[in-house]
């Protein structure tokens, strides 16, 4: 019985090992922890973190040797004579174990909770340059307003500054979260909230969505990019500017696939100009006018390259099931042009 | 294969993004139904339906679909020659007796 037991808990343990590294890593590795933190709030929320583990651990322990002692204590040989202790040290337990140590302990944690609050604070003021996120089911959409620069799932920022970023929503609530940068808000349909997050390091911090949002939640991922000044500059510049019409025959096939299969009625490519398409309507999908300059698709759950293109363009119900894309019935031919079109997108 | 590296061809299915398309044993997420599946892939007669499976056609077929069959719906990935020899290594990998055996 206890060897069943025994293989059986095994059994369970290594499953749980296993299924814990079976993602294949999209770059970067895609189980980011808060623990990890790369800039000065996360840091605070993990500190916070440590103190209470410390706490619970310390007070575990405490408990634990109580049980302990209390198990192991010699039984008296008679038990006739009534029990030394009075009521008086039962109520000093209670008092000490019940009352006080409590009392010392939420203090100490509430006093740091409303340290960690203050500290990762969105600072009063007009920040030095805006952006907006806007939560939709099931990915992320990012405005520079300033800037006129609309794109998907990524969001560049210049590395050692506080940059603070205006949430909303278009449909359920969300939930923002870089464990690695700051802690999470959440996205409410109707109001803007606000978050501040500064990376310490250049380097991409993935980001999900924290809040159960529908079919497609645990694939609604994000990619924070965070830049020297002067590549953040750059590709500012680089988004700002619309879409080249392709020069190559080909590409300029796939711009013709892109108009006539319909995927300009969702997706906006700035510098395709089609009269015939209404633009009221054009913010059902993400944004594609630099789509190839971007890291992931499909709401960070895909790399992005010809491969994953292809499977996504042709087959997105597959991929995500219950996505708001559908699926293309395109001829292979037109799949062809369509890929070298989006290739020109950078 | 000859030359051709198993788990490093593994790695390549998946960054090339094979599995969005095709459904391949042993590559995580690659469970698409958009194309052929490449399971028991050794024991396929054609390659894309036109060439025999032979490790010469497969190599020449991961480089450069668009060639072989112009129009296809598989696009040109990139693949080169040592690339294609791991991914030729990673599909044509079968499980040796004891592994089904001891399955």
């Amino acid at each position: 019985m206890m060897k069943r037991l025994y293989q059986s808990s095994l059994f369970l343990l290594t499953l749980l090992l296993i299924s814990g590294c079976s993602a294949e890593p999209i770059s970067p590795p895609n189980t980011p922890s808060t623990l990890g933190p790369h800039g000065p709030n996360a840091a605070h929320v993990a500190q916070l973190w440590w103190l209470m583990l410390g706490l619970g651990v310390a007070i575990f322990a405490v408990v634990t040797e109580l049980l302990a002692a209390a198990l192991l204590r010699r039984r008296r040989a008679t038990s006739t004579t009534a029990p030394e202790s009075s009521g008086d040290v039962g109520r000093r337990w209670l008092l000490w174990g019940g009352i006080i140590l409590p009392l010392v302990v939420l203090t100490i944690i509430f006093g740091d909770t409303i340290y960690t609050l203050a500290a990762v604070e969105v600072p009063q003021g007009q920040p030095a340059f805006q952006i907006h996120v806007v939560a939709r089911q099931w990915w992320w959409q990012v405005d520079y307003p300033d800037q006129g620069i609309t794109t998907a799932n990524e969001i560049h920022v210049p590395v050692g500054v506080p940059v603070q970023i205006q949430l909303e929503s278009t449909d359920v609530i969300h939930s923002f979260w870089v464990p690695e940068l700051a802690g999470k808000i959440d996205l409410i349909p109707s109001q803007a909230n606000n978050i501040s997050l500064q990376s310490d390091q250049v380097g991409v911090y993935r980001g999900e969505c924290a809040e159960f949002c529908g079919l497609q939640h645990a694939h609604m991922g994000f990619m924070v990019v965070a830049q020297s000044q002067s590549d953040f500059n750059t590709w500012l510049a680089a988004q700002q500017r619309p879409a080249a019409t392709p020069t190559d025959s080909t590409a300029l096939q796939g711009q013709h696939v892109f108009v006539s299969a319909g995927c300009v009625f969702c997706h906006t490519v700035r510098g395709l100009d089609d009269k015939s398409v209404d633009r009221s309507a054009i913010d059902l999908g993400p944004d594609l006018t630099h789509l190839s300059s971007r890291l992931t698709i499909a709401g960070a759950s895909l790399n992005q390259n010809r491969g994953n293109l292809a499977g996504w363009v042709v087959d997105p119900q597959h991929v995500k099931p219950g996505v708001r894309m559908p699926n293309q019935y395109i001829n292979s031919q037109d799949l062809q042009t369509l890929l070298a079109y989006l290739a020109t997108l950078q | 294969v000859s030359g051709g590296r198993v788990a490093v061809g593994r790695g390549l299915i998946a960054r090339y993004g094979c599995g969005s398309c095709h459904s391949i044993p042993g590559v995580p997420g690659a469970d698409a139904m958009a194309a052929p599946p490449l399971d028991h892939f050794y024991e396929r007669s054609y390659i894309a339906g036109r060439l025999p499976n032979t490790e010469e056609n497969l190599l020449k077929w991961l480089q450069d679909p668009q060639q072989i069959e112009p129009g296809t719906a598989m696009p040109n990935l990139g693949v080169n020659q040592d690339e294609a020899r791991d991914i030729a290594a990673y599909l044509y990998h079968q499980p040796s007796l004891s592994d089904i055996i001891n399955r």
